[in-house]
């Protein structure tokens, strides 16, 4: 997928573990992994400032665009 | 359990009651069908008279032959589709309705009774053909054409059920395609 998740490296920085900001954020550990992964279709708004929240972060500290894997939708 | 609950299981349980009714049918014309054939191969032992009301007694088989193959298939068709509507619902009782599955459920049900209303129309067709064809030949009066008339032509309400069909399979399809994409968001 083009967009890409860098959770991975948001939690190193912080010194935190998938568990402490799933919850801080309020969502199961389950979903936070398929978004880890990149393996989540599309996240909410709310999700996302939360996480925001939990990592004193903006949008686009968590998600990058790649443009060498675009798929163009007809 | 809730009401659309109900809904759903006493429709699972009529539509079963329908294929065990849809299977008596079926059996009680291959006999019929069966019948009709010992009758043209064994006529003149069973003691059929040549004449049947005027009409030819192999024309008058022929006709109830073609007749009974008509509804058999007409039978068989409306099986399958109450079989795949069964499917339908018994996936809504488990809670889990908008799967792509469903979709293609519901166009099959769609072409199902569509070949339904073809048979229906293709033997109206033949059946008034040979009892108009009958008629002239034999210069039989009015009524006997009546008699063997094969009247069920094609009902507008019957295509447009057809057509709702195939509208709500796409609906469903989409319907699937946004729950597999909700099912994606975190």
């Amino acid at each position: 997928m083009e967009i890409s998740v860098k959770l991975d490296d948001l939690l190193y920085a912080r010194r935190m573990t998938l568990t402490d900001l799933a919850e801080k954020v309020g969502i199961t550990l389950a979903n936070l992994s398929i978004l880890k992964t990149g393996k989540a279709k599309a996240i909410r708004f709310s999700t996302l400032a939360a996480i925001c929240a939990a990592l004193d972060c903006q949008p686009g500290d968590v998600l990058a665009f790649d443009k060498d894997n675009v798929s163009v939708k007809g | 359990m809730p009401r659309k609950q109900h809904l759903f299981v006493v429709t699972h349980w009529l539509l079963k009651a329908l294929v065990v009714l849809c299977f008596v049918a079926m059996a009680m014309f291959g006999l019929g069908l069966g019948g009709v054939v010992v009758a043209a191969i064994d006529a003149n032992h069973l003691g059929i008279p040549e004449n049947l009301e005027g009409i030819p007694r192999v024309d008058a088989l022929s006709i109830g032959a073609l007749a009974l193959i008509g509804i058999l298939a007409c039978t068989l068709l409306v099986l399958f589709a109450l079989g795949e509507t069964a499917a339908i619902v018994e996936s809504a009782i488990s809670g889990d309705p908008f799967v792509n599955r469903n979709a293609r459920r519901l166009t099959l049900v769609g072409w199902l009774l569509l070949a339904f209303v073809a048979v229906q129309f293709l033997m109206h067709l033949t059946i008034n053909r040979i009892a108009e064809r009958l008629a002239a030949e034999h210069q039989l009066p009015a009524d006997a054409m009546g008699t063997i008339s094969f009247d069920s032509g094609v009902s507008p309400v019957a295509l447009l059920a057809v057509l709702l069909i195939f509208v709500l399979a796409q609906i469903f399809r989409h319907g699937s395609e946004m729950r597999s994409e909700l099912e994606g968001t975190v």
